[in-house]
């Protein structure tokens, strides 16, 4: 059992504690500093006995660490925090399935709390639009263009929407320009629905109900889908910020089913909430800015409106800080799967924003060759393409979670 | 286990714990012994390699020992780790042998006494 060779009886220079003051205590402190580059998992379970290694291999008198453990440690450490805590798919999964609801919370209360309305210049445009196609006024209540594009909008439901001109909407002051989000949500049922749905579903991941969290999303994910569907033509800008939720449903389900998410939150804490915050704030930029691409002028916080071919600027700052959302969980050592998992639920959006940015925005089904075919049909190839990518990676997470496990494999609940 | 070559990292740390266990630091002067030197083995290194193969199953935590008012964890191999050592040092001393021999038959002196 002794140590190989010619080590003395444990291979341990005969070296305790460092006296405090010494070089050795100096020493001591900067690898303990310099440890910190690992993630806290890691820290726990390896400080003690990585710091024992590096103060015997020291020279007497060493005051600072050597440059080649500095280089290993950075190294290794960085390593560390890419591949994420030990658990594999069913980590990130679980982490996963604890941050997608707090995410869907977040875009309800973006929504109400960041309020943005059409500029009066872009409704008149739209009204010379419409008249020019000969639509009618309803009861003398004028047909206002531009897009109440957020879900939760039920004044959407059965308003004759004429092919290739703006969605029509009425409106009750119908000249007044078109307010989206803001206090006014709070009114309306549908988003009343949506938001206690969500919540549900938080309360129950958190309380460690997967059961009632499935059954609460796959309602909510419903009254979404419903509120999409209702536009009648398929409309990008319609459904922004449900493209983004859907796919974020879809894979919460998923995740659900098959990782405990109360044991991420365990071992990790709230850090996951820093990515999920960045999303939601993107995705409301992505909803502001899609609209701003259809209508021409925003006026967004009822602040400076933005010029007509705006949106292009805030579909910037949304995509970088998707990017930014998507490539967190590295540095906060949730892994790359975590990464990939959040990539896979922004994919739907990043074809929409290509969409958006061309001038086929709006005009998909045409573009992919699918005009011609029954609605329902096109909505579900349009589906599959946005949905298919995001799910093929969930199956290689499942696939991979369920896995029997090898022997000697820590279990994450553990 | 995939049939790939074994990392030298990982091929160096099983040999030194296949003469019994031993802790980091034993560890990382065994494996400059094995190497005859030529790997420096490292800190970060080490333990990023004990946790893979911890994870894999090819080791385990032997006991731990309180030294000096320090941790100290002593590793073991275990029989998958021994099979896997044994599997892989077969390899390479079939590889060695046949580059030998074939070295050997254009190169006589090389071949030295191993041939």
């Amino acid at each position: 059992m002794s140590a190989a060779g010619g080590l003395p009886a444990d291979g341990l220079p005969a070296r305790g504690l460092p006296v405090p003051g010494t070089p050795h205590a100096e020493l001591e402190r900067r690898y303990r500093r310099l440890l910190r580059l690992y993630p806290r998992e890691f820290r726990v379970r390896r400080t003690d006995e990585m710091i024992g290694v590096l103060m015997a291999s020291a020279a007497a008198g060493q005051r600072r660490p050597a440059r080649g453990d500095v280089r290993d440690i950075v190294r290794c450490s960085l390593r560390e925090r890419a591949g994420g805590p030990r658990g594999g798919w069913s980590f990130a999964l679980a982490a996963f399935a604890l941050a997608a609801p707090l995410f869907l919370v977040l875009t309800d209360i973006l929504q109400v709390a960041f309020p943005y309305a059409e500029s009066q210049a872009a409704v008149q445009r739209g009204l010379g639009i419409l008249r020019a196609h000969g639509v009618p006024r309803h009861r003398g209540v004028p047909v206002v263009p531009g897009v109440p594009v957020v879900r939760g909008v039920p004044v959407v439901r059965g308003v004759p929407v004429v092919r290739g001109v703006p969605a029509a909407v009425t409106g009750p002051s119908a000249l007044m320009p078109q307010h989206v989000g803001g206090l006014q949500f709070l009114g309306q049922h549908a988003f009343l629905v949506l938001v206690a749905g969500h919540l549900v579903v938080a309360a129950a991941v958190l309380a460690g109900w997967r059961r009632t969290a499935l059954a609460a999303l796959v309602a909510a994910s419903a009254a979404d889908y419903t509120q999409w569907a209702a536009f009648h033509v398929f409309q990008p800008g319609a459904g922004t910020v449900m493209f983004l939720t859907l796919g974020v449903f879809l894979l919460e389900a998923i995740a659900l089913a098959v990782a405990d998410p109360r044991a991420a939150h365990r071992r990790e804490g709230w850090r996951h909430l820093v990515p999920a915050l960045a999303l939601a704030t993107a995705a409301q930029l992505l909803a502001i800015s899609f609209d701003a691409s259809r209508v021409g002028d925003i006026i967004v916080w009822h602040g400076p409106e933005l010029h007509a071919t705006s949106g292009n600027g805030l579909l910037a700052v949304a995509g970088a800080l998707a990017l930014l959302a998507v490539l967190l969980p590295l540095p906060l050592a949730l892994g790359w799967r975590a990464s990939l998992l959040l990539a896979a639920a922004c994919y739907p959006l990043v074809i929409l924003a290509a969409a958006a940015s061309g001038p086929a925005f709006g005009e998909l089904p045409e573009t992919l060759g699918l005009g011609r075919m029954p609605f329902q049909e096109a909505h579900l190839v349009i589906l599959t393409i946005l949905y298919l990518p995001p799910l093929l990676v969930l199956a290689r997470a499942v696939t991979q979670t369920l896995r029997p496990r090898r022997p000697g494999r820590r279990d994450l609940a553990a | 286990m995939s049939k790939r070559a074994m990392q030298e990292t990982t091929f160096l740390i099983l040999t030194a714990l296949a003469q019994g266990p031993q802790h980091g630091y034993g560890i990382i002067q065994d494996v400059g012994r094995i190497s005859g030197e030529r790997v420096v083995m490292r800190a970060g290194t080490l333990y990023g390699a004990l946790d893979r193969l911890d994870a894999d199953g090819l080791i385990a935590v032997d006991r731990e020992e309180i030294v000096d008012g320090r941790l100290r964890r002593y590793y073991r191999l275990t029989e998958e780790g021994s099979a896997r050592l044994a599997e892989e040092a077969m390899r390479l001393q079939s590889a060695a042998a046949t580059a030998l021999r074939r070295l050997g038959a254009v190169r006589p002196g090389l071949a030295g006494g191993a041939a």
